[in-house]
């Protein structure tokens, strides 16, 4: 006889198994169904008539002072307009990540992105077309026509909005200049001054450096430029209507050697690799003396850290016979497709933030009481009239003394100011970025070999651009 | 009808019908149906989240979209993005490779003998074993990024009053430029990298060393077998599968490795710490100057994977003798 015991207890257990899956599979489809029966859980109730929107560039949380002046704004912003709800977020523009995050979809509704991308991002459809508002804009005008034509495209449509420029200077610590027996007053104003200075200020302390150029993200490349314009070169040219690659010209080597000259000769620069903001953060703490910064840089001395600003001078940048500096800055684009509420939401909050005039007061203040930094000529992306009304604002409440930055106010004035490179800034900067990395690194490196290597690099970058 | 086969005859074999073949096989799909139940939701998400990006993955290499806009519809370009990768001088293609090559081989040298090694020695200990595997596994639970930067900031800092710098004061050696250093760079990068990744390495040998009958080290003690013959005789030849294993494991991984460069070096100084993950990710997202181009990523993501199933493929018959 067949013993069944075996098979009824596994058919058995195979039945309960299979019923134990069915069940669960009842399970997870009828929840779903009574899910589906129940009314829809409700979402926050959004009123139907407020527009909300977001933007990138809500300074850091660390930055106190900005965070509060930033909120202060929003505040004031959504009083005048109930209908109207601003979501900020610190998501800064990168331009080492902003493209993967807008290829998945993660960006915010309004970025605010540098000079050199703005080209980029409008011929690659990154950037909502916005001439009809800017039309009616009462300040339209005053826009500095290098700036219009960056955010222009071929046919004149407008796609950014400009908020601000700035110039590079030289900063420096008095104390540290006194220290090395040298004029606080009287910075370098051509570059073989700029070396003496480094190699008698590098004498200080151990550790402690005349100089650090950046070198980091695209940084070093940057500097570099503004370097290059100093000299007289042009590390892009245009000829026939191609751009050519010219980053190993005689005046663009020159300053690639004084860096060399300056890191193995005079050992008046460290081997720190530094990023955006590196360089402020070492002249804070006193590991350096000089360092090339943005006009609007020096506040975060005092706002992130914590160092005492009258210790911190802002001239122009040493010379070597251009007679130039390097304008960069940030415009504002809208993510292309949204809607015509968020697009008048977000150009509204952006006119109030940076070019009202009563907010830019109340903003003078809300920075005064929170410690904040005020009166540094930074922001040189508007000229006319809305430029003189802006100083006249600025003077009254101005908390940094004039003698701080008056040496680069005159410089901004008498320097010509070159905007960055129109094609390709960025890639030409990473490409520069491992010649200054070199220079740092090895004592064997050689500033021509390293341009030329670059300049054929991008020269190719730039034959597959031109197609 | 009876088969010859020589003395022997044998009853011819049965050919089973159409129907018995399609009852067999209901009775053999109800038999293991509720294992297919219960593998479906994980082959579903597998087929999502694993197979098909693998299969997207290859087509794209084959495919570029306009303006890296993923919301365009993307068109054939055949081997252009294979082509474009050995084209492009600023890519520097053959030495991101070469730098792959050498992070492995490094990585190999310190972090398949160290953690090894600290199996080894937990194993032995009698007392608090439990305090040692903490607080090797320690660096573990830090998020990689968090550990590259604590190097990077604090122990490779290249000032004097760096730490390690500072270290090598007291040992009145000067100060060393770590990471900003071209020479330097990628030892210090394995060095970071193998102190983030072993402890988890050590517990798996740990693991492996504890299933060892002690009998037989009992055994071997009582025959006069010291240390090293006792490793080599019974604990190398217990844990060979689980080391071959673990081999294969690790290359596959460091030649994958994106996060530690990337984290600690950004790839520099001059590209000497680029890896074939960096340059895929550059390549993708256009940061550091790459192309901007998913077609070109994809196709560099399609040439690592290659690379290591060949590798694998060899790798397997060659220690198949090994392993059995």
């Amino acid at each position: 006889m067949i013993d069944t015991t075996e098979t009824t207890t596994s058919l058995s257990r195979r039945s309960f198994v299979l019923k134990t899956a069915a069940a669960g599979a009842a399970l997870a489809g009828g929840a779903d169904l009574v899910r589906a029966s129940e009314p829809a859980q409700a979402a926050p109730r959004a009123d139907a008539s407020t527009t909300t929107f977001t933007l990138n560039d809500m300074p850091a949380q660390s930055d106190k002072v900005n965070v509060a002046s930033f909120n202060a704004t929003v505040a004031r912003f959504e009083k005048a307009h109930p209908d109207i709800k601003v979501i900020g977020k610190a998501d800064t523009f990168d331009p080492t990540t902003f493209y993967a995050h807008y290829a998945v979809g993660n960006v915010e509704d309004t970025y605010k992105v540098y000079f050199t991308d703005v080209q980029h991002l409008i011929q690659i459809g990154y950037a909502q077309d916005i001439s009809a508002w800017m039309k009616n804009w009462k300040w339209t005008s005053s826009i500095q026509p290098s700036v219009r034509q960056l955010i222009s495209d071929a046919s004149g449509k407008v796609y950014g909005f400009p908020v601000d420029a700035y110039a590079l200077g030289l900063s420096y610590s008095k104390r540290y200049f006194t220290a090395a027996g040298l004029d606080p007053n009287s910075p370098p104003t051509t570059w073989d001054q700029f070396r003496a200075y480094a190699k008698q200020l590098s004498k200080v302390g151990i550790g402690r450096y005349g100089f650090a150029p950046l070198s980091l993200s695209n940084t070093g490349g940057w500097h570099l430029t503004a370097m290059m314009y100093s000299y007289g070169g042009q590390p892009e040219i245009v000829q026939g209507g191609k751009t050519i690659a010219n980053v190993n010209s005689p005046a663009c080597v020159k300053p690639l050697q004084l860096l060399w000259d300056m890191r193995w000769r005079d050992h008046s620069i460290g081997p720190k690799e530094m990023g955006y903001n590196d360089n402020t953060a070492a002249l804070a703490n006193g590991s350096i003396a000089m360092g090339i910064l943005a006009g609007d840089q020096p506040r975060f001395f005092k706002t992130q850290y914590q160092a005492d600003i009258n210790n911190f001078m802002l001239a122009g940048l040493p010379q070597g016979g251009g007679n130039a500096t390097l304008m960069g800055g940030d415009v504002q684009l809208i993510k292309p497709g949204s809607s015509p509420a968020v697009i008048n939401a977000a150009l509204e909050f952006t006119d109030y933030r940076y070019w009202d005039l009563t907010s830019w007061a109340a903003s003078d203040k809300g920075q005064l009481s929170s410690g904040g930094v005020v009166g540094i000529p930074a922001n040189i992306i508007m000229g006319g009239s809305l430029k003189s009304a802006i100083a006249a604002i600025d003077a009254r409440y101005t908390n940094v003394p004039a003698a701080t930055y008056k040496l680069f106010a005159d410089a901004s004035n008498t320097l010509k100011l070159t905007p960055e490179p129109r094609v390709l800034a960025q890639k030409m900067y990473s490409l520069l970025d491992p010649c200054v990395q070199a220079v740092l690194s090895s004592q064997s490196s050689n500033p021509q070999a390293l341009l030329d290597d670059a300049n054929k690099k991008f020269q190719a970058v730039l034959d597959a651009a031109n197609g | 009808m009876a088969v010859s086969r020589g003395w022997q005859t044998s009853p011819a074999p049965r050919t089973a019908s159409r129907a018995t073949i399609g009852r067999r096989a209901r009775r053999a799909f109800a038999h293991h149906a509720a294992a297919y139940l219960f593998l479906l939701p994980a082959i579903i998400v597998f087929a999502l989240f694993a197979w098909y990006p693998i299969l997207k993955g290859f087509a794209l290499s084959f495919e570029h979209y306009q303006n890296n806009n993923v919301g365009l519809p993307a068109h054939w370009v055949g081997l252009d993005n294979y082509r474009a990768l050995f084209a492009d001088p600023s890519l520097n293609f053959g030495a991101v490779w070469l730098n792959t090559l050498q992070f492995t081989l490094y990585a190999l040298a310190l972090g398949y003998i160290i953690p090894l090694g600290l199996a080894m020695m937990i194993n032995e200990i009698r007392q608090g074993r439990a305090v040692f595997r903490v607080a090797f596994y320690m660096p573990v639970i830090l998020p990689t990024i968090v550990s590259m930067f604590i190097w990077q900031k604090a122990l490779y800092d290249p000032d004097p009053n760096g730490f390690l710098n500072e270290v090598l004061g007291w040992l009145r050696i000067g100060p060393q430029p770590w990471i900003a250093d071209q020479g330097q760079a990628m030892i210090c990068l394995v060095v970071a990298a193998t102190w983030a990744a072993a402890g988890g390495t050590m517990l798996i040998y740990l693991a492996a060393l504890q299933g060892v009958p002690a009998h037989l080290y009992e055994a071997a003690e009582m025959d006069g077998a010291g240390l090293w013959r006792r490793l080599y005789h019974i604990t190398l030849p217990r844990i060979r599968v689980i080391m071959l294993i673990m081999l294969l494991l690790q290359i596959i991984a460091t030649m994958q490795i994106f996060t530690e460069p990337w984290s600690l070096t950004g790839g520099g100084p001059v590209g000497e710490t680029t890896t074939v993950m960096v340059t895929l990710y550059n390549t993708a997202f256009g940061s550091n100057g790459g192309a901007q181009d998913f077609g070109q990523a994809s196709a560099i993501g399609v040439l690592l994977f290659c690379a290591l199933g060949l590798f694998s493929g060899l790798y397997f018959l060659v220690t198949r003798r090994f392993s059995q």
